[in-house]
């Protein structure tokens, strides 16, 4: 009998989730740019525009959480290796919300340069699992940790890493954590 | 026997299936509903209760004696051919598959994992025979559109 860790074909699910969830961890620059404003746009239309994807992301992403609960969407993630990821959130502000702000959105073509870029990084997000980059997490006090499955000789653990979003400071090898399940691969520690 | 598990507080159960397409075994975690999960506790206490009531008490697997369709047995966990049970109850982190009932002909068994409320674990684990006798009788199982599966 041969028994292997399943890989093939598994493609992380909850896609309309996590493409919630990314807008969700973008929307503070919504905030700003609704706070700039835009001489393009009346005011009442873009930041009313603005509010929408403030709000809805957030909604979703606050409902998939209700749904987790409810449904008792949990499991218990065993911890191999864990890196805590601060320093996204840091890369995730340099790297993305300040570079936007500054963007000039005094004339259609710029605004939809922008808009285009803001596209390609929600793909990146949505592509590459980033989608727990989120400040509302931060400022309730909420760290990230990337968890590595333990290094055992059992051939049908898991082999992925997850994302673990909990209120702990620290992680070691072999502890049991139970969590809900925001997506596949992003978990938010049970309380 | 007495079982070294709380079935009546449990705080974790997983659901998942064996899948063999040919080239190999592979377990994958199932998302279930608090409705799926409650059922899968039932089962697991029913059939506790039931090799309970058996006066007679286990007798080891012997690969060699021909056993009934249903009889209370045990393997010691030492025994190679517990080695794939062993293996899946220690599993740690399994991969997480929505779709993986999406080709039931390449699942050959489900299972049920547990975490009581002082982490102690239970694995219970059935052929897909009766998986699919259960699929048939009461009707299906179906994705929700938070993909975790319910009963109908």
């Amino acid at each position: 009998m041969i028994v292997q860790s399943h890989t093939r074909g598994h493609g992380e699910g909850l896609k309309a989730a996590r493409l919630l969830m990314v807008l969700s961890s973008i929307s503070p620059l919504f905030i700003l740019w609704a706070i700039r404003g835009n001489k393009l746009i009346p005011d009442r239309y873009f930041i009313g525009f603005c509010g929408l994807m403030v709000v809805l992301p957030n909604v979703f992403l606050w409902l998939r959480i209700r749904i987790a609960k409810r449904q008792q969407d949990k499991r218990e993630l065993v911890v191999g290796k864990a890196e805590d990821h601060r320093d996204h959130i840091l890369v995730y502000l340099f790297a993305m919300l300040l570079p936007f702000y500054s963007e000039d959105l005094g004339s259609w073509r710029y605004l939809g340069s922008s808009f285009a870029a803001l596209a390609f990084i929600v793909f990146l997000f949505w592509h590459l699992n980033l989608h727990y980059m989120n400040l509302l997490f931060a400022a309730r006090g909420y760290r990230v940790f990337t968890v590595y499955p333990p290094a055992d000789d059992n051939p049908i653990t898991g082999k992925a890493t997850h994302a673990l979003i909990t209120r702990r400071v620290s992680l070691a090898s072999g502890e049991r954590i139970t969590a809900y399940r925001l997506s596949d691969t992003v978990y938010l520690e049970v309380n | 026997m007495r079982l070294n598990f709380d079935i009546d507080k449990v705080s974790v159960t997983e659901f998942g299936v064996g899948l063999d397409d040919g080239d190999g075994q592979t377990f994958v975690a199932i998302p279930a509903d608090a409705d799926v999960q409650a059922a899968l506790r039932e089962m697991v206490a029913s059939t506790w209760h039931a090799m309970q009531r058996d006066d007679d008490g286990p007798t080891e697997y012997e690969p060699s004696e021909k056993h009934g369709g249903t009889e209370y047995l045990y393997l010691p966990l030492k025994n190679d051919l517990a080695k794939a049970m062993r293996d899946l109850h220690d599993a740690a982190n399994l991969p997480v598959s929505a779709r993986a009932l999406a080709h039931p002909a390449v699942v050959f068994c489900y299972f049920a994992r547990m975490t009581d409320r002082k982490g102690r674990r239970l694995s219970a684990l059935r052929r897909a025979a009766q998986f699919k006798g259960i699929l048939k009788s009461k009707g299906r199982l179906v994705r929700r559109l938070d993909d975790s599966l319910r009963s109908v």
